[in-house]
């Protein structure tokens, strides 16, 4: 049986105790194999930030290794980096998840009640250090091949902050560029015929008026 | 993009297919071609990131575009890199997230493209874009129900700047004439607006509460709301600077530049010799500002012989509030002030700002109108025995 894997910590030293050693697995790191086989290895705790991972621990096919397919070493390395890092503040209610799939899947709103006023002095916006981490992270990535790659990849593992993060990334990239300065950035390529492409221009050309 | 030939991963692996499986995602259809789409090899021609990346990634990357975006140019610079960008940036997802700078249309960049992207983003149900377009074909291009249909789009969906348009209409009977004025409505819509921090709607429901003006009259209560109005501008004007990483703009006022001086935004700490930097007008109110300003140069410059539909001292007047920018529906629709008959206003929320930033200096008590214009229009914030007939 896989416990639950919310105390990671005090169950994992419980059940090693319990079984008498029988399994590294129980209660162990989760092993992620990339494309070409290495191992990148992965605590439980940081494993429940991930959506797929999750699922797979809590229906115990979690042992041996995990394959990601797609997925190259570096790739992993940083998304381990990245689970590990924010692991212990994770909070599942509060993340980019619930926003994306939300239930009830209409906005509820409520009158806004005197204690949802909040104090106009910021007392700390970043406490644990997390998004001047996230910043650095995405700004330590070499090119924009590792940040597709890493977005690609978790996607397929879900982890849908990791997700966010990339995609602001990405679009914070784009924002504030004329066309040209995009392709060159994303290095897309211009596949519009001239005329096509002044037709466009000339669809969008009131927004560029300054 | 050029579609790459290359091969595909056929088996998705164990990780893919759970994916496949656990995730439910509302754009499933493209979900679904994603999985067989998503991970073509890059070929050794040159790199090609975007192609890479399915279209739901793709769509996420350009709704965080749009819900940063700070001007329309920044959201439309996409359009123009690629064709796939092009088609995946006009989906609607995109649109309905786009923020409300990236809204906000200029009105000498007005024209049959710039009232579509509005369209389409109201259509995809973004509501600062039904707000803005309801405002503009209200105001400016004279659709009365098209308008009215827009704002009350965007007012059901919870948008304070729209329930207090709308109240603003209802009080005046905007659109129609003088009897449609519903003044209980005007109230309910303005309360809904208060409830949700507006501040030109809680500074109107405390006036209403005060003179008793759709309301049951409670003047305790009206000028608690007041306060609070006050409160909650100062409120909202710290934390923009707090979040614009200005040194706190407060300044003292000059000793000698006094009462009526240069005017800052907030009445809260005017009182008291402070001033605050005005906040900028919505984009929607600077829009009617740009565009009668336009009209009326258009018409001065001799275009036209004073035409019925504009023209400033002749039939329809504009909110004397500057950055309101609303104007009268029928003549003599909105109302003056009491005590000089110069000034109109469409509110008493936008007469109360007024005073305070540019009225008071100029307010001269003519004598003609204390007898002719408080009986006739009922003027603001004098006149008792007119204001109670009201009720």
């Amino acid at each position: 049986m896989a416990p639950p894997a919310t105390d990671a910590a005090t169950t994992k030293q419980e059940q090693q105790h319990a079984a008498g050693g029988e399994g590294v697995e129980v209660g162990g790191d989760l092993r992620l194999v990339a494309e070409c086989g290495t191992v990148v290895r992965l605590s439980r705790s940081a494993a429940r930030m991930s959506t797929t991972l999750f699922d797979m621990i809590e229906a115990g096919c979690a042992e041996g290794g995990i394959p990601i397919k797609g997925a190259d070493v570096g790739t992993l390395r940083l998304v381990a980096a990245y689970c590990e890092k924010h692991a212990p503040h994770y909070d599942p209610v509060a993340s980019a998840a619930r926003l994306r799939d939300p239930f009830p899947p209409f906005p509820i709103e409520f009158t806004p009640a005197s204690y949802a006023v909040k104090p106009v002095t910021q007392l700390d916006p970043d406490p644990h250090g997390l998004e001047a981490w996230d910043r650095k992270f995405i700004s330590d990535l070499p090119d924009n091949s590792a940040l597709f790659n890493l977005i690609i990849v978790a996607n397929l593992m879900a982890i849908e902050d990791l997700v966010d993060l990339g995609c602001t990334a990405v679009a914070d990239k784009m924002r504030g560029k004329t066309p040209d300065e995009i392709r060159v950035a994303l290095d897309i390529e211009n596949d519009y015929t001239p005329e096509q492409e002044a037709e466009v221009r000339r669809e969008n050309a009131w927004a560029f008026e300054d | 993009m050029r579609t790459r030939s290359g091969s595909r991963y056929s088996n998705g692996g164990e990780v893919a297919a759970l994916v496949g499986q656990k995730r439910k995602k509302s754009a499933s259809a493209v979900a679904g071609e994603c999985a067989c789409d998503g991970r073509r090899k890059r070929l050794a021609g040159g790199p090609d990131y975007l192609d890479a990346l399915p279209d739901d990634l793709v769509l996420s990357i350009l709704t965080k575009l749009a819900a940063a975006s700070s001007a329309p140019s920044d959201l439309l610079s996409v359009h123009l890199t690629c064709k796939r960008l092009n088609e995946l940036g006009g989906h609607d997802m995109v649109f309905a997230k786009a923020s409300p700078a990236s809204l906000a249309v200029k009105a000498a960049a007005w024209s049959e493209p710039a009232q579509r992207f509005l369209k389409r983003c109201a259509d995809a149900g973004n509501l600062e874009a039904c707000y803005i377009l309801g405002m503009i074909r209200f105001y400016c291009l004279g659709s009365r129900s098209g308008g009215a249909a827009l704002l009350a789009r965007a007012a059901v969906g919870g948008h304070a700047a729209a329930l207090y348009s709308l109240a603003v209409i209802q009080f005046n009977g905007s659109g129609g004439a003088k009897s449609d004025r519903d003044l209980r409505a005007g109230a309910a819509l303005c309360a809904r607006a208060a409830a949700l921090g507006h501040v030109d709607a809680l500074r109107e429901l405390g006036h209403c509460l005060q003179d008793g003006y759709g309301v049951r009259r409670d003047p305790a209560e009206g000028r608690r709301l007041l306060v609070a109005a006050n409160a909650r501008e100062l409120t909202l004007a710290l934390s923009a600077a707090a979040a614009s990483r200005h040194a706190v703009a407060a300044l003292p006022f000059a000793a000698a530049g006094g009462v009526g001086g240069g005017g800052g935004g907030c009445p809260l700490l005017s009182d008291f010799g402070w001033s605050l930097p005005e906040a900028e007008p919505h984009a929607a109110n600077q829009f009617m500002v740009d565009w009668w300003a336009s009209r009326c140069a258009a018409q001065a410059g001799g275009k036209k012989p004073g035409g019925e539909s504009s023209g400033d001292g002749a039939e329809l007047r504009l909110c004397s509030h500057v950055r309101c920018g609303r104007r009268e529906t029928r003549r003599h629709e909105f109302r003056r002030c009491s005590v000089c008959g110069a000034a109109n206003y469409c509110s008493r929320a936008c007469q109360a700002l007024d005073w305070k930033r540019a009225h008071k200096a100029q307010c001269v008590p003519m004598d003609r109108w204390l007898l002719a214009g408080v009986a006739a229009v009922g003027g603001i914030g004098g006149g008792g025995e007119a204001q109670q007939q009201q009720q």
